[in-house]
């Protein structure tokens, strides 16, 4: 029988048991990234991060959580070791489905179960073929994977991530921590553009955990960032006329995110007007 | 006022396809994008699609990526394709796995107008001796993180520790259900004067021939499903049985 993933997904959220899982309630955790130098595991460095794609294939909305993976590597024994953090904005429910989709993202035939200990984690998923440790602390979704040569190094990275987690002060609302970037102004300069025509857009972001990470998403238009004679984020909008849309979403250091959006009119060109004065 | 502006003008084999667009301006064909897939692969003056798909497959193959041979592991989206990361010098790192290049493959052919789609095939199964993007001959591809004595690429056919693909993703052509593949090249046939006879009608024009040139070097392109599984899918183990479905794929700039 043929599947796709969100078949797979579904499948294994019914193996696992998720719907009994306890993580949707409150106190959650205000967002988390791995310090510089971890805990017992100084000789690490970071190689490189990556964060994974925002949206699902074809949707418009954004995911309510954030996937990064960092890139660890042991100089001296050529050890490496992948850690993938996932925070989600609202609640436990999405870290969950990241976490979940984040595992099923691989081609290697895996088997997962639930762990029976909390030794790690509020819920511990085990991969009995594999040296890797998954678990989910409240809202945020840790996976550990073994790139080569770290067979200690799995189980001491994932302790320390999840004593990290637990010393974090945990909140009863995500709605409107400090920990997450507020999007202040996320507008047009105009509430309406001709076709073809562009526009600036003005974002403010607020936020205590630099550096930023942005995505944008535009319906009927694109969304682009002009780089002379200055930097300037704008809208193009497209070749008919109606309703666009632009969305944005930041993240910040600590894996927590904010969305924000605005509409705006697009009108057919009129002759004899200059579009300049729209800018 | 007269005023002169300069143009760059891309020729395209047909309307570019999703996840393109010619009413999503915010999936308009990229310039970058063009530039991969028509300058970078080499495609420019093709008049014939398969041949400007096989290009891109070759061209993706032989980018500075290695196969992840621990667990399998997209790093540039698979179907939600991060084109941005991999245009911009492959920002995501050097490891890629076969959702990325299916990803790839159907990005930039499908920029070119190409009726290629993103093909996922799960089940999949046990490999025969093939070529992982950046690897060596491998049939049990994730020898990175298997126990000894199965940390070695080349098992024997029956060994128990032989690790398979869980499930596969490769691109398709929607017309003629052709498949293309830049995550692994299969093992190529003795360069013969055949190959010889080959290269000159390719040199006299022959596009034909370039496909048959290389589908005997191995190269995964314009395969019919059971002729790609016959390559590639050691079906005499088990595991094997699943079918390619067609999953929507986006671009994430």
């Amino acid at each position: 029988m043929a599947m796709t993933v969100l078949d797979r997904l579904g499948e294994l959220k019914a193996s696992l048991g998720v719907s009994g899982w306890e993580l949707r309630t409150p106190p959650f955790i205000p967002g988390y990234a791995p310090p510089v130098t971890l805990p017992g595991l100084d000789r690490l460095t970071l190689e490189r991060t990556r964060l994974h794609p925002a949206r699902m294939p074809g949707a418009t909305t954004w995911n309510s959580w954030v996937a990064r993976t960092y890139v660890y590597r042991e100089e001296s024994t050529r050890a490496s070791v992948q850690l993938t953090i996932v925070v989600d904005r609202e609640s436990a429910a999405g870290a969950i489905d990241g976490l979940l989709l984040h595992l099923l993202q691989s081609q290697r035939k895996r088997k997962f179960v639930r762990s029976a200990t909390t030794e790690i984690g509020n819920v511990a998923i085990e991969e009995p073929d594999a040296n890797a440790r998954h678990f989910l602390r409240r809202n945020v979704g840790v996976s550990v994977e073994d790139y080569g040569e770290a067979k200690e190094l799995v189980p001491h990275l994932a302790r320390a991530v999840d004593m990290g987690l637990r010393e974090r002060a945990n909140v009863a609302s995500l709605a409107a921590d400090p920990a997450k970037p507020k999007i202040v102004h996320f507008t047009a300069n105009g509430s309406v553009v001709e076709v073809g025509g562009q526009v600036a857009i003005r974002l403010e972001v607020d936020d205590r955990h630099p550096p930023l990470a942005m995505s944008f998403h535009a319906e009927s238009g694109s969304a682009n960032m002009a780089k002379v004679p200055e930097e300037q984020l704008y809208f193009r909008a497209g070749p008919s006329p109606g309703k666009g849309r632009v969305s944005v979403l930041v993240i910040n250091a600590v894996n927590l995110s904010a969305i924000a959006a605005f509409d705006i009119d697009i009108t057919a060109v009129r002759r004899g007007v200059d579009s300049e004065r729209l800018r | 006022m007269r005023l002169t502006t300069q143009h760059r003008i891309y020729a395209v084999l047909r309307e570019p396809p999703e996840p393109w667009s010619q009413t999503d301006p915010q999936k308009y064909p990229w310039t970058w994008a063009l530039d991969y897939a028509i300058v970078d692969a080499g495609t420019r003056g093709l008049a014939d699609m398969e041949i400007a798909i096989a290009r891109i497959v070759r061209h993706v193959y032989d980018e500075p990526l290695q196969y992840d041979i621990w667990y399998g592991r997209s790093s540039y989206g698979g179907k939600m394709f991060q084109i941005t990361d991999w245009l911009g010098g492959f920002r995501n790192g050097p490891i890629v796995n076969c959702y990325d290049c299916a990803g790839a493959v159907t990005t930039f052919a499908t920029v070119l107008g190409a009726d290629a789609q993103y093909n996922f095939h799960d089940p999949f199964g046990y490999l025969k001796p093939v070529y992982p993007i950046g690897r060596g001959l491998c049939n049990n591809p994730f020898y990175g993180s298997a126990a000894p004595p199965y940390d070695v690429p080349l098992v024997a056919q029956s060994d128990a520790g032989r690790t398979s693909f869980g499930n596969h993703a490769y691109a398709k052509r929607s017309s003629d259900q052709k498949n293309f593949d830049a995550c692994m090249k299969a093992s190529g046939a003795k360069c013969t004067w055949i190959d010889a006879l080959l290269a000159l009608l390719i040199a006299l024009g022959a596009a034909w021939a370039e496909r048959l040139l290389l589908q005997r070097a191995g190269w995964l392109i314009a395969l019919a499903q059971s002729d790609y599984e016959t390559k590639v899918l050691d079906a005499s183990l088990p595991g094997a049985g699943g079918h390619p479905v067609v999953e929507a794929m986006d671009i994430s700039p």
